[in-house]
């Protein structure tokens, strides 16, 4: 005979327990948290009420979990119906006795307690309903609080609760596996079902795995579209409202992506296995989104070209994961992308909310927007800190660039008017043809064994620079004026006014044959690229052209299709990557040391990683800084990419916090995969187009703000420590890794050219 | 698979900026030709396998690098532990030529190989395909020269010669064989030189595939 009492003050009835609910606070398995979702009713409590809580086994006395293990066998047995308790008998219900094996102490009414929740039914705004993947990932339920609080995320492990398998075997024996849905029957269901008898239960019509509970009016048209809502529970009549709606798509691209990365952690960590084990692996355990995405072609194809089974696996790994960051793109909000980075990274403990949110995107600077700036004399009406922090934060749309990137790269300055531009293009334009001329009317100088091997190379270049770019393709067509296309590009006149132009009637009909003859420049286009970076080097004669500069001059000339414009942009681009190219590579050799100082400051568990591996001095990193990622990234994200550096927003070399960022995103993938020097470098450079530009350019953003945060913390605790004479707590900070906080650029400028070295 | 291990032979081509590294490592692993391979910046490898005469299997992990020499500087992490050097110039251009000493001296000054005079290099001047109008005049002789001065303090050896068309397919597959037998050679007598465990460099990327099982963590 079960024994009933009063409740006391303090002391809850558990109406409903379900066993082995877990939160995973981090993504390692170790660190899972077990205990017991319930709802329970103290003294005096009306259905709003009821508590939902989470409490947590290691905080539970032994006769506590004893009594929870039992709620959560047997109380399923109980007529369900009986639990519920219509108004008219509330209050009898109320204050009639309770079984004493189903009391427990009130669990505190409050938000973590050591992991453990609590929360009436009536502050429950909603609940998403994750269902598990059969044997692959655990159903669970996200709830949302009304003020807008995400409760940490319940998984069910279903394979380890006591009732979930009782229930299964039973649905099993009676040939019944599914719930009344139809789907695969699981522990959440019966939550779900008991919720019902308590409270009012509306299913969103927007996102049908979103249950609003008790919902309002405004509720209801928000999550409602136009069709009618689906109640399923309660007796809501209200009609959805047919107001557009304003609803933020669940987080299915993180769901998803934590699968993939599920399976990947598993078959990853096999790292010897032959990439067929690998496969067969995948094709058993794999769940139906990722063997689809694995018999992709592209994914397929990078076990062909490389049999190594570790980089196989870390290539493979890197794809899904580009993939899955695409699917966030596409299902999850700008923010859910910073939580996400910022859980991984950790940031949570470094930066404040308001930091966090200043690094939310914007949508790119559009035409109008960008004359919004500007008065009726063309001064800008905002400082120029405000558009680039819009820069920074969005980019430009493409009709944009071609005014923006003049006052980004310094050739107009920030605070003139229109009127002073245009005096200061007319001596732009002086000043360019006063260069040009220094070579076209020197043939003494052309003659030059020097200047006839800087001619080649930058022939050789161009001859192979961004070809697949349209305007770079060579026409079928006959050479004429008319193959000019942009207002600004050079008309033929101008163009036939340089030496080294091929005499017209030498030139051999349309023959791609003649490719090696690299004078013999038939597109427009190319032509003036070569006569920009001619007058570069002649303009810059210490430096003069070096390879890796018609990289960096492509995406100018693309925006300008003008040899003037193109030229004074180049040239105040290359005042700051000059550190680049200069003939002892010191500027690069610093920019790699630095990047090395930044990445054990930052990362290092990855760079301890690296140096088992030999590849501490990041040489892999030299292409990607060399030329600014350009052969790292698609062509139109290049554009973005730069624009965003040449705002100096947070740091003149932000360009190594973007460095940095490509590590941390391949750390896990790098630490697990990648032994040797060479497998490192390999794995690096096969980087190239496969990166997705956005979410490096946030990851990077927050390591920034990571670093100048920790930055900040160590310089007050050296104050403290020298305040109070504890000199030998202080940390120094290395200088270089302070100047990266620095806006103002670096320049590097090449010294004379010693008598008798060549341009190489 | 076979349970056996391949060599790995580590293969460096140098030369002059366009003279065609890339073309010829990309026709003897893949097979293909582009116009259009970008101007190399830093450095990537590829890898090919291939049986030689005596049924040995071994692996050629080539390297491709930069042609403009400052980027030669930060380079030399990857010439450790190579096995053959190819020393390449274009046909057409002379001047290419003419750099292939500097191109071997800053090779064995960056290596650090110990049996320099011994040490296998291969020339391989590229794009024959181009008109004759087009060569180097009197290319044989100029050619004899720069080899004859290459080899001066090589032991007596003679460097192996190949004309090649990355383009036209000509004669690069051969020149390949050569450098894998010249590599293999080489790691022989590294290998009886090295007996000293800790240069396990040369076991780049054929790494451990059946004999290391990783610990699951």
């Amino acid at each position: 005979m079960v024994k009933e009492r009063l409740l006391r003050a303090g002391e809850v009835e558990l109406l409903y327990v379900k066993s082995k609910v877990y939160l995973h606070p981090t993504p390692s398995k170790k660190d899972n948290i077990c205990g017991f979702l319930s709802l329970s009713r103290g003294p005096l409590a009306t259905n709003n009420d009821i508590l939902l809580s989470f409490s947590a086994e290691n905080q539970l006395s032994k006769e506590e979990i004893k009594i929870y293990n039992n709620v959560d066998l047997h109380e399923l047995e109980v007529d369900l119906e009986a639990l519920q308790i219509s108004g008219k008998r509330l209050a009898n219900a109320v204050a009639s006795k309770k079984r004493e094996d189903h009391i427990v102490t009130k669990p505190p009414v409050s938000i973590l307690v050591g992991y453990s929740f609590s929360i009436p039914l009536s502050f429950v705004f909603s609940i998403q309903v994750r269902k598990p993947s059969s044997g692959f990932w655990h159903g669970s339920l996200v709830i949302n609080t009304k003020d807008g609080e995400k409760l940490p995320i319940l998984f069910f492990h279903d394979n380890e609760s006591a009732s979930t398998l009782k229930e299964q075997k039973i649905r099993n024996q009676r040939f019944d596996p599914f719930n009344s849905s139809g789907d695969l029957y699981w522990g959440g269901d019966d939550f779900i079902k008991v919720l019902l008898k308590f409270i009012r239960v509306v299913k969103s019509t927007v996102e049908t795995s979103v249950l609003l509970i008790n919902p309002d009016e405004d509720d209801l048209r928000n999550f409602a579209n136009n069709r009618r809502k689906s109640s399923i529970g309660g007796d809501s009549s209200s009609e959805a409202a047919t107001k557009p709606i304003d609803f933020k798509m669940p987080n299915i691209g993180k769901f998803l992506n934590n699968a993939k990365w599920r399976v990947l952690e598993t078959v990853a960590t096999l790292g010897a296995q032959t990439k067929n084990q690998v496969v067969d692996l995948v094709d058993e355990h794999a769940p139906v989104p990722l063997k689809q995405l694995m018999s992709k072609p592209e994914v397929k194809k990078i076990g062909d070209d490389f049999d190594s089974a570790r980089i196989y696996l870390a290539k493979w790994a890197q794809q899904v994961k580009e993939e899955a960051e695409e699917s966030l793109k596409k299902y999850m909000l700008e923010d859910d992308i910073y939580n996400q980075i910022n859980k991984e990274l950790g940031s949570d403990e470094y930066l404040t909310e308001e930091e966090i949110n200043k690094t939310s995107r914007r949508d790119p600077i559009g035409l109008t927007e960008w004359k919004s700036f500007f008065d009726y004399s063309g001064r800008l009406n905002i400082t120029a800190n405000e558009i680039k922090s819009k820069i920074f934060h969005g980019g430009l749309e493409p009709e944009v660039r071609k005014e923006a990137w003049l006052f980004l790269l310094g050739v107009y300055s920030w605070d003139t008017s229109a009127k002073e531009r245009e005096e200061l293009y007319a001596s732009y334009e002086t000043a360019y043809s006063d260069y040009k001329l220094k070579w076209v009317e020197d043939t003494e100088k052309r003659s030059t064994e020097f200047w006839m091997d800087q001619k080649h190379r930058i022939e050789k270049d161009i001859h192979r620079t961004d070809r697949n770019i349209e305007i770079f393709q060579n026409k079928k067509t006959k050479r004429t004026s008319t193959t000019s296309t942009g207002e600004n590009a050079n008309n033929s006149n101008e163009r036939e006014s340089s030496p080294e132009t091929p005499d017209e009637a030498s030139e051999p009909e349309e023959n791609e044959e003649d490719e090696f003859n690299l004078s013999n420049i038939r597109n427009p286009h190319l032509f003036n690229v070569r006569e920009i970076l001619l007058t570069y080097n002649e303009y810059n004669v210490n430096l003069g052209y070096v390879q890796g500069m018609s990289d960096l001059i492509s995406p100018l000339y693309f925006i300008y299709q003008d040899e003037v414009l193109t030229f004074w942009t180049f040239s105040k681009f290359m005042e700051i990557m000059e550190r680049n190219f200069v003939r002892d590579q010191s500027g690069m050799k610093k920019q790699m040391l630095t990047l090395n100082k930044l990445l054990q400051f930052m990362l290092p568990k990855l760079y301890k990683h690296l140096e088992k591996c030999q590849s501490v001095d990041l040489f892999f990193f030299f292409r990607m800084l060399l030329v600014w990622f350009k052969r790292e990234f698609e062509w139109n994200d290049v554009f973005h990419l730069w624009e965003t550096l040449f705002t100096n927003c947070y740091s003149s070399q932000f360009h190594l916090f973007v460095a940095l960022a490509v590590l941390s995103a391949n750390e896990r993938i790098i630490i697990q995969n990648l032994q040797q020097f060479d497998e490192v470098l390999k794995y690096m450079n096969d980087l190239s187009m496969k990166m997705h530009l956005d979410p490096l350019l946030i990851r990077s953003e927050l390591l920034f703000l990571k670093f100048k945060r920790m930055i900040d913390i160590i310089d007050r605790e050296n104050s403290i420590a020298r305040s109070s004479g504890k000199f030998d707590n202080v940390v120094n900070v290395d200088h270089e890794l302070r100047q990266l906080l620095n806006k103002e650029p670096i320049i590097q400028k090449e010294v004379e050219r010693p008598e008798g070295v060549g341009g190489g | 698979m076979s349970g056996k291990k391949k060599t790995l032979l580590k293969v460096i081509i140098l030369g002059d900026s366009g003279v065609g590294k890339t073309s010829l490592m990309q026709r003897f692993v893949d097979d293909k030709f582009s116009q259009q391979y970008k101007a190399t910046i830093g450095a990537d490898f590829l890898r090919k396998d291939l049986t030689l005469d005596n049924n040995k299997q071994v692996t050629l992990q080539i390297w491709d690098t930069a042609g403009q020499e400052r980027f030669q500087s930060l380079g030399v992490a990857f010439y450790r532990g190579a096995d053959c050097c190819i020393l390449c110039f274009d046909v057409t251009n002379e001047k290419s030529l003419n750099n292939l000493t500097s191109w071997k001296d800053e090779f064995l000054v960056q290596s650090n190989i110990s049996n320099p005079q011994d040490f296998p290099f291969i020339i391989i001047g590229n794009k024959i395909d181009v008109d004759d109008s087009k060569k180097i005049p009197s290319l044989q002789k100029k050619l004899n020269n720069i080899v004859n001065q290459l080899a001066v303090n090589a032991n007596g050896l003679t460097y192996p010669v190949f004309e090649t068309s990355a383009k036209d397919a000509i004669n690069v597959q051969a020149a390949f064989e050569v450098v894998a037998k010249m590599a293999l050679q080489q790691e022989e007598i590294n290998d009886a030189n090295a007996n000293d465990a800790s240069d396990d460099y040369n076991d780049a990327i054929n790494i451990h595939l059946e004999s290391e099982q990783r610990g699951c963590c």
